[in-house]
Protein backbone atom coordinates (compact mmCIF):
# COMPACT_ATOMS: atom_id res chain seq x y z
CA UNK A 1 0.00 0.00 0.00
CA UNK A 2 3.17 2.48 1.21
CA UNK A 3 5.49 1.37 -1.75
CA UNK A 4 1.95 1.87 -4.11
CA UNK A 5 1.66 5.73 -2.88
CA UNK A 6 4.86 5.77 -2.99
CA UNK A 7 4.65 5.53 -6.72
CA UNK A 8 2.05 7.27 -7.30
CA UNK A 9 3.59 10.31 -6.11
CA UNK A 10 7.60 9.71 -7.21
CA UNK A 11 7.75 6.50 -8.19
CA UNK A 12 11.55 4.44 -6.92
CA UNK A 13 14.27 4.02 -9.55
CA UNK A 14 13.59 -0.07 -9.44
CA UNK A 15 9.76 0.46 -10.14
CA UNK A 16 10.57 2.94 -12.44
CA UNK A 17 13.21 0.30 -14.23
CA UNK A 18 11.27 -2.66 -14.03
CA UNK A 19 8.20 -0.43 -16.10
CA UNK A 20 11.28 0.00 -18.93
CA UNK A 21 12.38 -3.17 -18.55
CA UNK A 22 8.52 -4.46 -19.25
CA UNK A 23 8.31 -2.06 -22.37
CA UNK A 24 7.19 1.37 -21.26
CA UNK A 25 9.21 3.90 -22.78
CA UNK A 26 7.87 6.93 -20.74
CA UNK A 27 8.98 4.87 -17.16
CA UNK A 28 13.31 5.25 -18.92
CA UNK A 29 12.03 9.12 -19.89
CA UNK A 30 11.66 9.50 -16.54
CA UNK A 31 14.97 8.06 -15.61
CA UNK A 32 16.67 10.04 -18.13
CA UNK A 33 14.80 13.37 -16.50
CA UNK A 34 15.66 12.32 -13.28
CA UNK A 35 19.53 11.66 -14.19
CA UNK A 36 20.56 14.15 -16.47
CA UNK A 37 21.62 16.66 -14.45
CA UNK A 38 24.11 13.96 -12.01
CA UNK A 39 25.27 12.41 -15.27
CA UNK A 40 25.55 15.60 -16.71
CA UNK A 41 28.49 16.59 -13.79
CA UNK A 42 30.22 13.47 -13.15
CA UNK A 43 30.40 13.10 -17.16
CA UNK A 44 31.58 16.96 -17.37
CA UNK A 45 33.95 16.69 -14.60
CA UNK A 46 35.75 14.02 -15.95
CA UNK A 47 35.84 15.67 -19.74
CA UNK A 48 35.64 19.31 -19.02
CA UNK A 49 34.19 20.11 -22.17
CA UNK A 50 30.51 20.77 -22.75
CA UNK A 51 30.51 19.89 -26.24
CA UNK A 52 32.25 16.52 -25.39
CA UNK A 53 30.31 16.43 -22.49
CA UNK A 54 27.51 16.47 -24.34
CA UNK A 55 28.21 13.34 -26.14
CA UNK A 56 29.58 11.36 -23.73
CA UNK A 57 26.18 12.20 -21.92
CA UNK A 58 23.59 10.43 -24.99
CA UNK A 59 26.39 7.54 -25.22
CA UNK A 60 25.76 6.62 -21.65
CA UNK A 61 22.01 7.30 -22.11
CA UNK A 62 21.46 5.11 -25.30
CA UNK A 63 24.06 2.52 -23.78
CA UNK A 64 21.81 2.12 -20.59
CA UNK A 65 18.82 1.96 -22.59
CA UNK A 66 20.13 -0.94 -24.87
CA UNK A 67 21.08 -2.85 -21.60
CA UNK A 68 18.67 -1.94 -19.10
CA UNK A 69 17.69 -5.57 -19.70
CA UNK A 70 20.95 -6.75 -18.39
CA UNK A 71 20.01 -4.35 -14.42
CA UNK A 72 19.55 -7.17 -11.92
CA UNK A 73 19.08 -4.56 -9.02
CA UNK A 74 21.98 -6.15 -7.26
CA UNK A 75 23.29 -2.55 -7.00
CA UNK A 76 21.17 0.87 -7.25
CA UNK A 77 20.51 2.23 -10.33
CA UNK A 78 22.12 4.97 -10.01
CA UNK A 79 25.75 3.28 -9.61
CA UNK A 80 24.68 1.42 -12.35
CA UNK A 81 24.51 4.56 -14.22
CA UNK A 82 27.19 6.31 -12.87
CA UNK A 83 29.49 3.30 -13.98
CA UNK A 84 28.10 3.34 -17.62
CA UNK A 85 28.96 7.45 -17.27
CA UNK A 86 32.33 6.93 -15.80
CA UNK A 87 33.41 4.52 -18.14
CA UNK A 88 32.31 6.16 -21.32
CA UNK A 89 34.06 9.16 -20.10
CA UNK A 90 37.16 7.65 -19.25
CA UNK A 91 37.41 5.56 -22.85
CA UNK A 92 36.71 8.83 -24.14
CA UNK A 93 39.61 10.83 -22.47
CA UNK A 94 41.57 7.70 -23.47
CA UNK A 95 41.04 8.12 -27.31
CA UNK A 96 41.15 11.96 -26.87
CA UNK A 97 44.34 11.74 -25.54
CA UNK A 98 45.53 9.12 -28.20
CA UNK A 99 43.96 11.54 -31.19
CA UNK A 100 46.18 14.16 -29.55
CA UNK A 101 49.53 12.34 -29.45
CA UNK A 102 48.60 11.63 -33.01
CA UNK A 103 47.95 15.65 -33.34
CA UNK A 104 50.81 16.49 -32.11
CA UNK A 105 53.09 13.56 -34.18
CA UNK A 106 51.06 15.55 -37.29
CA UNK A 107 51.56 18.87 -36.45
CA UNK A 108 55.65 18.03 -35.98
CA UNK A 109 55.47 17.31 -39.34
CA UNK A 110 53.22 20.30 -40.05
CA UNK A 111 50.32 18.70 -41.31
CA UNK A 112 47.99 20.74 -39.85
CA UNK A 113 47.12 23.08 -36.32
CA UNK A 114 45.97 21.75 -32.84
CA UNK A 115 42.92 23.37 -31.84
CA UNK A 116 42.69 22.56 -28.11
CA UNK A 117 39.30 23.17 -27.42
CA UNK A 118 39.01 21.93 -24.14
CA UNK A 119 41.63 24.55 -23.08
CA UNK A 120 39.50 27.12 -24.73
CA UNK A 121 36.15 25.77 -22.79
CA UNK A 122 37.82 26.22 -19.43
CA UNK A 123 39.12 29.47 -20.11
CA UNK A 124 35.65 30.55 -20.69
CA UNK A 125 34.11 28.27 -17.47
CA UNK A 126 36.35 29.70 -15.36
CA UNK A 127 35.11 33.40 -15.77
CA UNK A 128 31.79 32.18 -13.80
CA UNK A 129 33.71 30.43 -10.75
CA UNK A 130 34.98 31.41 -7.48
CA UNK A 131 38.95 32.07 -7.13
CA UNK A 132 39.05 29.08 -5.05
CA UNK A 133 37.19 26.85 -7.62
CA UNK A 134 39.46 27.67 -10.14
CA UNK A 135 42.52 26.99 -8.16
CA UNK A 136 40.56 23.79 -7.21
CA UNK A 137 39.88 22.82 -11.10
CA UNK A 138 43.93 23.71 -11.65
CA UNK A 139 44.66 21.22 -8.70
CA UNK A 140 42.49 18.56 -10.06
CA UNK A 141 43.70 18.80 -13.53
CA UNK A 142 47.26 17.97 -11.93
CA UNK A 143 45.52 14.59 -10.52
CA UNK A 144 45.67 11.40 -12.39
CA UNK A 145 42.68 9.99 -14.09
CA UNK A 146 41.91 7.77 -11.35
CA UNK A 147 42.72 10.29 -8.61
CA UNK A 148 40.25 12.75 -10.19
CA UNK A 149 37.60 10.34 -10.42
CA UNK A 150 37.42 9.10 -7.19
CA UNK A 151 37.62 12.84 -5.61
CA UNK A 152 34.60 13.39 -8.24
CA UNK A 153 32.47 10.70 -7.35
CA UNK A 154 33.14 11.47 -3.32
CA UNK A 155 33.74 15.24 -2.68
CA UNK A 156 31.63 16.05 -5.86
CA UNK A 157 28.76 14.02 -6.37
CA UNK A 158 28.52 12.80 -2.71
CA UNK A 159 28.61 8.74 -2.92
CA UNK A 160 29.94 6.55 -0.14
CA UNK A 161 33.10 5.06 -0.55
CA UNK A 162 30.92 1.70 -1.11
CA UNK A 163 29.39 2.88 -4.00
CA UNK A 164 32.62 4.24 -5.84
CA UNK A 165 33.81 1.00 -5.68
CA UNK A 166 31.00 -0.44 -7.25
CA UNK A 167 31.34 2.29 -9.68
CA UNK A 168 34.74 2.01 -10.71
CA UNK A 169 34.98 -2.17 -10.19
CA UNK A 170 37.79 -1.83 -7.61
CA UNK A 171 37.91 -2.93 -3.54
CA UNK A 172 36.37 -0.76 -1.19
CA UNK A 173 40.10 0.22 0.49
CA UNK A 174 41.95 1.20 -3.26
CA UNK A 175 38.84 3.57 -3.32
CA UNK A 176 40.03 4.88 0.50
CA UNK A 177 43.60 4.80 -0.86
CA UNK A 178 43.03 6.22 -3.99
CA UNK A 179 41.09 9.45 -1.88
CA UNK A 180 43.35 9.94 0.96
CA UNK A 181 46.02 10.35 -1.92
CA UNK A 182 44.49 13.07 -3.91
CA UNK A 183 43.06 14.94 -1.05
CA UNK A 184 47.18 14.74 0.11
CA UNK A 185 48.01 16.41 -3.50
CA UNK A 186 44.86 18.85 -3.64
CA UNK A 187 46.29 20.26 -0.23
CA UNK A 188 49.47 20.33 -1.82
CA UNK A 189 48.70 21.67 -4.66
CA UNK A 190 46.31 24.27 -2.89
CA UNK A 191 49.03 25.57 -0.95
CA UNK A 192 51.00 25.90 -3.14
CA UNK A 193 48.90 28.03 -5.34
CA UNK A 194 48.71 30.22 -2.35
CA UNK A 195 52.28 30.51 -1.43
CA UNK A 196 52.68 31.92 -5.49
CA UNK A 197 49.81 34.28 -4.92
CA UNK A 198 51.30 35.18 -1.71
CA UNK A 199 54.99 36.43 -3.31
CA UNK B 1 46.20 24.02 5.77
CA UNK B 2 43.68 25.18 8.89
CA UNK B 3 40.43 23.39 9.13
CA UNK B 4 38.49 26.39 7.80
CA UNK B 5 40.50 26.54 4.58
CA UNK B 6 40.06 22.44 4.13
CA UNK B 7 35.96 23.45 5.34
CA UNK B 8 35.94 26.16 2.30
CA UNK B 9 37.47 23.55 0.24
CA UNK B 10 35.33 20.77 0.28
CA UNK B 11 32.43 23.45 0.03
CA UNK B 12 33.78 24.54 -3.10
CA UNK B 13 34.47 20.96 -4.39
CA UNK B 14 30.89 20.30 -3.82
CA UNK B 15 30.07 23.06 -5.79
CA UNK B 16 31.68 22.21 -8.56
CA UNK B 17 28.86 19.83 -8.83
CA UNK B 18 26.35 22.66 -10.12
CA UNK B 19 29.04 22.96 -13.29
CA UNK B 20 26.10 22.31 -15.35
CA UNK B 21 24.60 24.03 -17.77
CA UNK B 22 21.46 26.16 -16.82
CA UNK B 23 17.73 24.33 -16.68
CA UNK B 24 16.43 25.23 -20.45
CA UNK B 25 19.65 22.94 -21.63
CA UNK B 26 18.68 19.87 -20.02
CA UNK B 27 14.78 20.61 -20.87
CA UNK B 28 16.31 19.30 -24.56
CA UNK B 29 17.94 16.61 -23.40
CA UNK B 30 15.30 13.83 -23.69
CA UNK B 31 13.97 14.90 -27.17
CA UNK B 32 17.80 15.22 -28.16
CA UNK B 33 18.09 11.38 -26.74
CA UNK B 34 15.41 10.13 -28.65
CA UNK B 35 16.60 11.81 -32.17
CA UNK B 36 19.95 10.13 -31.26
CA UNK B 37 18.28 6.93 -30.08
CA UNK B 38 16.40 6.79 -33.35
CA UNK B 39 19.36 7.79 -35.66
CA UNK B 40 21.54 5.13 -34.23
CA UNK B 41 18.65 2.21 -35.08
CA UNK B 42 18.60 3.51 -38.46
CA UNK B 43 22.53 3.44 -38.50
CA UNK B 44 22.24 -0.03 -37.31
CA UNK B 45 19.62 -1.27 -39.24
CA UNK B 46 21.13 0.12 -42.35
CA UNK B 47 24.36 -1.23 -41.51
CA UNK B 48 22.80 -4.92 -40.90
CA UNK B 49 20.87 -4.71 -44.80
CA UNK B 50 24.24 -3.66 -46.23
CA UNK B 51 26.05 -6.65 -44.49
CA UNK B 52 23.41 -8.79 -45.50
CA UNK B 53 23.35 -7.54 -49.35
CA UNK B 54 26.93 -8.08 -49.53
CA UNK B 55 27.23 -11.18 -47.97
CA UNK B 56 25.10 -12.21 -50.53
CA UNK B 57 26.76 -11.99 -53.38
CA UNK B 58 28.91 -14.40 -51.67
CA UNK B 59 27.84 -17.76 -53.37
CA UNK B 60 28.19 -19.34 -49.51
CA UNK B 61 25.83 -16.66 -48.07
CA UNK B 62 22.86 -17.12 -51.16
CA UNK B 63 20.41 -19.33 -50.35
CA UNK B 64 19.83 -19.84 -53.97
CA UNK B 65 23.00 -20.05 -55.18
CA UNK B 66 24.06 -22.30 -52.18
CA UNK B 67 21.27 -24.71 -53.42
CA UNK B 68 22.68 -24.37 -56.86
CA UNK B 69 25.80 -25.78 -55.67
CA UNK B 70 24.31 -28.54 -53.53
CA UNK B 71 22.63 -29.84 -56.23
CA UNK B 72 25.69 -30.20 -58.63
CA UNK B 73 27.81 -31.33 -56.46
CA UNK B 74 25.15 -34.16 -55.36
CA UNK B 75 24.81 -35.10 -59.12
CA UNK B 76 28.66 -35.03 -58.88
CA UNK B 77 28.44 -38.00 -56.35
CA UNK B 78 25.55 -39.65 -58.13
CA UNK B 79 28.14 -39.70 -61.19
CA UNK B 80 30.96 -40.51 -59.16
CA UNK B 81 29.46 -43.55 -57.48
CA UNK B 82 27.64 -44.58 -60.17
CA UNK B 83 31.16 -45.03 -61.97
CA UNK B 84 32.78 -46.45 -59.05
CA UNK B 85 30.29 -49.07 -58.95
CA UNK B 86 29.76 -49.92 -62.45
CA UNK B 87 33.96 -50.32 -62.23
CA UNK B 88 34.06 -52.56 -59.19
CA UNK B 89 30.88 -54.82 -60.60
CA UNK B 90 33.33 -55.69 -63.71
CA UNK B 91 35.36 -58.65 -64.35
CA UNK B 92 38.27 -56.19 -64.70
CA UNK B 93 39.81 -53.49 -63.54
CA UNK B 94 42.17 -52.91 -66.51
CA UNK B 95 42.45 -53.11 -69.96
CA UNK B 96 46.23 -55.07 -69.11
CA UNK B 97 44.34 -57.82 -67.20
CA UNK B 98 41.82 -57.86 -69.63
CA UNK B 99 43.62 -58.82 -72.38
CA UNK B 100 45.70 -60.64 -70.51
CA UNK B 101 42.84 -62.51 -69.35
CA UNK B 102 43.74 -62.28 -65.51
CA UNK B 103 40.71 -60.46 -64.36
CA UNK B 104 38.52 -62.66 -62.08
CA UNK B 105 35.46 -64.17 -63.99
CA UNK B 106 36.69 -62.94 -67.57
CA UNK B 107 34.36 -63.45 -70.52
CA UNK B 108 36.97 -65.48 -73.02
CA UNK B 109 34.52 -64.88 -75.62
CA UNK B 110 34.85 -61.51 -76.17
CA UNK B 111 39.33 -62.26 -76.24
CA UNK B 112 40.82 -61.97 -79.91
CA UNK B 113 42.03 -65.37 -79.82
CA UNK B 114 38.69 -66.62 -79.64
CA UNK B 115 36.90 -64.45 -82.05
CA UNK B 116 39.86 -64.95 -83.96
CA UNK B 117 38.91 -68.71 -83.59
CA UNK B 118 34.98 -68.79 -83.04
CA UNK B 119 35.05 -66.64 -86.76
CA UNK B 120 36.76 -69.23 -88.58
CA UNK B 121 39.60 -66.42 -89.10
CA UNK B 122 42.60 -67.77 -86.83
CA UNK B 123 44.02 -70.70 -88.83
CA UNK B 124 47.77 -69.75 -88.28
CA UNK B 125 47.23 -71.44 -84.52
CA UNK B 126 48.59 -70.42 -81.29
CA UNK B 127 51.80 -71.28 -81.89
CA UNK B 128 52.28 -69.44 -84.83
CA UNK B 129 55.27 -66.49 -85.58
CA UNK B 130 52.46 -64.39 -87.40
CA UNK B 131 49.77 -64.56 -84.42
CA UNK B 132 50.84 -61.18 -83.24
CA UNK B 133 49.81 -59.39 -86.77
CA UNK B 134 46.93 -61.62 -86.81
CA UNK B 135 46.16 -59.63 -83.20
CA UNK B 136 47.17 -56.69 -84.31
CA UNK B 137 45.15 -57.05 -87.04
CA UNK B 138 42.39 -57.74 -85.10
CA UNK B 139 43.11 -55.07 -82.79
CA UNK B 140 42.76 -52.27 -85.41
CA UNK B 141 39.69 -53.56 -87.12
CA UNK B 142 37.54 -54.53 -85.00
CA UNK B 143 38.46 -53.47 -80.98
CA UNK B 144 39.77 -50.15 -81.13
CA UNK B 145 42.57 -47.48 -80.63
CA UNK B 146 43.31 -48.49 -76.70
CA UNK B 147 43.77 -52.06 -77.44
CA UNK B 148 45.65 -51.04 -80.62
CA UNK B 149 47.66 -48.87 -78.45
CA UNK B 150 48.29 -51.92 -75.99
CA UNK B 151 49.26 -54.31 -78.83
CA UNK B 152 51.92 -51.31 -80.12
CA UNK B 153 53.31 -51.25 -77.32
CA UNK B 154 53.66 -54.52 -76.25
CA UNK B 155 54.42 -56.07 -79.76
CA UNK B 156 55.76 -52.78 -81.53
CA UNK B 157 56.95 -55.37 -84.87
CA UNK B 158 53.86 -56.76 -85.19
CA UNK B 159 51.98 -53.34 -85.03
CA UNK B 160 54.30 -52.21 -87.81
CA UNK B 161 53.80 -55.29 -90.08
CA UNK B 162 50.08 -54.52 -89.57
CA UNK B 163 50.08 -50.70 -90.57
CA UNK B 164 52.39 -51.87 -93.40
CA UNK B 165 49.88 -54.13 -94.65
Amino acid sequence: MDSNQTDSIEPSDLSLVKRAQSGESRAFDLLVIRYQKRLYSVIFQIIRHHHDTEDVLYQTLIKAHDNLSGFKGDSGFHTWLYRIAVNRSLNFIRLRKSNREMSIHANEEGDFDIIDEGVVNEVELQENRSELQNKLNVSLSKLSEDHRTVVNLFDIQGLSHAEIAKILGCSDGTVRSRLHYAHKQLKNYLFDVKKGDRS
Amino acid sequence: MSMENIDKVQKALAGLRDEVPSDSYFSGVLSEFHSRQRNQQLVSKSLAFRLTESLKDLWFFNPARLVQASAFSLVLLFFTLNGLNQSWNSNSTSLVNWYRGEGAQLNSSLFPEQYLTSNGIDSLGAGSLARPVELAALSLAEIGSERTQYVMNTTPAAYDSVVAF
